[in-house]
């Protein structure tokens, strides 16, 4: 975007600080560090870490499911953080930012919801039990489906940025409140084995938890790279919007000009 | 009461183009009632069946007719600009969301206080003579719904599809007062009261956290 006008940056000075051009740059290294990554994530799933003695090859999905599903919970996170952000300080920075986490976001629970049906089938014998987790991972689902909708079917003119935020926050409080009732209402998933507060990654054994966490690197690294990507991409469109209304009223500016003299 | 004068006029003026043409109120129970009817021939049920699939039928009723509802109550102030006359008016916009949230809940307990009779008398529910505490549950629930009814109302105006998107936005968020209303009453048929009370007390909470949220954020909303 180098060959804005230096004024027309000035605009856009929030989307222009140094860090966004950093990352910007460095974009096409993540991406290939994340494709490394993943390389060797599969790798050490397929070949490295040993076999489950009891769930045999469909434990494996566990190494993409929970990265996913950290990422997917992150993601949403990053929305309600930014769509604070942009109610605050308007600017567009937040607006595309929440935007891109909430596509990203939706993204990772859709691959979270498939990869636990495919464990599910071999191992509880059903693709989908209606089970607490799984439960509050459908209604976030449809939550942020439903917060794209939204930016999808804006009217002309509106200023939907500042209606998606609140729809982010909302959408964002309302979580743990729908974990908790679906919670009361059924459990049955297998209870955290890494997360566990007075003995952390005790539950696993260590080439497993070293599989999890290498795993999870990657995915995360992919996950910077998308969200950079998305953030540049939405703000290089808008940047164009801008540019073609800008020329457009020069344009017409001009002809009127040279229709007087 | 002088503070919440504008939040009333609206309420009364919602109440008052509400009875003017009751067909809309009647089409909306119709509506709710022909959900009923049509969990009626889910799995064939038999007359135990009944009894099991009754509060979900009742509240789903309740859920769809709402969304139908919220999105024509809103639609009212768009016609003719209304809704520019109210935010041209030296009002705070918190007394314009009470005022449709209250009409919004008052709506809805009506079409409720046809469907329930209705709906125990089909499906054969039986509460063991506890009506006052479902009741209670009922218009906890349906104050919560209200709330988020009448907010994501005003977001789906903000777009091309409000009829479509408002279910879309609505319903996931309301799945907990959903599971209130069809677990604490079905705790209550079974005389389980501490079950019952922790179920109201998540439709309270949820009342509370939603109904103060919306309310803040409904002038973020509305404004142009």
């Amino acid at each position: 975007m180098r060959w804005l006008p230096r004024s027309w940056r000035q605009f856009w000075s929030t989307l222009d600080g140094r860090l966004y051009h950093f990352l910007v740059d460095v974009r096409p290294w993540i991406g290939w560090f994340a494709v490394g990554t993943m390389v060797f994530t599969f790798g050490l799933v397929f070949w490295w870490v040993p076999l489950e003695a009891v769930q045999g090859y469909p434990q494996k999905i566990f190494y993409i499911h929970v990265p996913s599903a950290w990422l997917a919970y992150t993601a949403f996170g990053l929305v309600f953080v930014a769509s604070i952000l942009y109610l605050w300080q308007r600017s567009r920075l937040w607006d595309i930012f929440a935007r891109c986490a909430a596509e990203i976001g939706f993204l990772f629970t859709t691959l979270t919801l498939v990869t636990g049906m495919l464990w599910g089938r071999p191992i509880w014998g059903a693709f989908w039990t209606w089970d607490a987790r799984l439960t509050t991972t459908l209604i976030l689902w449809f939550i942020y489906g439903g917060y794209l909708l939204l930016r999808a079917f804006a009217r002309p003119g509106a200023d939907i940025g500042r209606i998606a935020a609140v729809v982010g926050i909302i959408g964002f409080l309302d979580v743990p409140i729908i974990h908790m009732s679906v919670l009361w209402w059924r459990t049955l998933h297998p209870a955290p084995v890494v997360m566990i507060l007075d003995d952390p990654g005790g539950g696993l054994p260590t080439s497993m938890l070293v599989t999890l966490l290498v795993s999870l690197s990657s995915f995360t690294l992919v996950f910077v790279y998308l969200l950079i990507q998305r953030v540049w991409q939405e703000r290089t469109a808008e940047n164009l919007d801008l540019l073609e209304t800008l020329l457009d009223r020069t344009d017409r500016a001009a002809r009127t000009k040279g229709r007087i003299s | 009461m002088s503070t919440f004068a504008p939040a009333l006029a609206i309420l009364a003026k919602d109440v008052r183009l509400e009875l003017r043409r009751v067909e809309s109120l009647a089409t909306m129970t119709v509506f709710a009632g022909l959900v009923i009817l049509i969990f009626a021939f889910v799995g064939d049920p038999t007359p135990a069946d009944l009894a099991r699939v009754g509060p979900g039928a009742l509240w789903a009723s309740i859920l769809f007719a709402g969304a139908l509802g919220f999105e024509r109550w809103f639609a009212e102030e768009e016609r003719n600009a209304a809704l520019h006359g109210l935010l041209l008016a030296p009002v705070d916009r918190e007394m314009l969301f009470l005022g449709k949230w209250a009409g919004g809940t008052l709506f809805l307990l009506a079409l409720e206080a046809l469907l329930v009779p209705a709906a125990a008398t089909l499906y054969r529910l039986d509460l063991g003579g506890r009506w006052a505490a479902f009741a209670a549950l009922l218009i906890v629930v349906t104050i919560g719904y209200a709330a988020l009814g009448t907010f994501f109302a005003a977001v789906a105006a903000r777009t091309t599809a409000s009829q479509l998107l408002l279910p879309v936005l609505l319903f996931p968020l309301s799945v907990p007062l959903l599971l209130a209303g069809i677990e604490g009453g079905q705790a209550l048929a079974a005389g389980e009261a501490g079950d019952y009370r922790d179920w109201l007390g998540l439709a309270l909470a949820f009342d509370v956290l939603f109904g103060t949220v919306c309310t803040m954020a409904f002038g973020t909303v509305i404004e142009e």
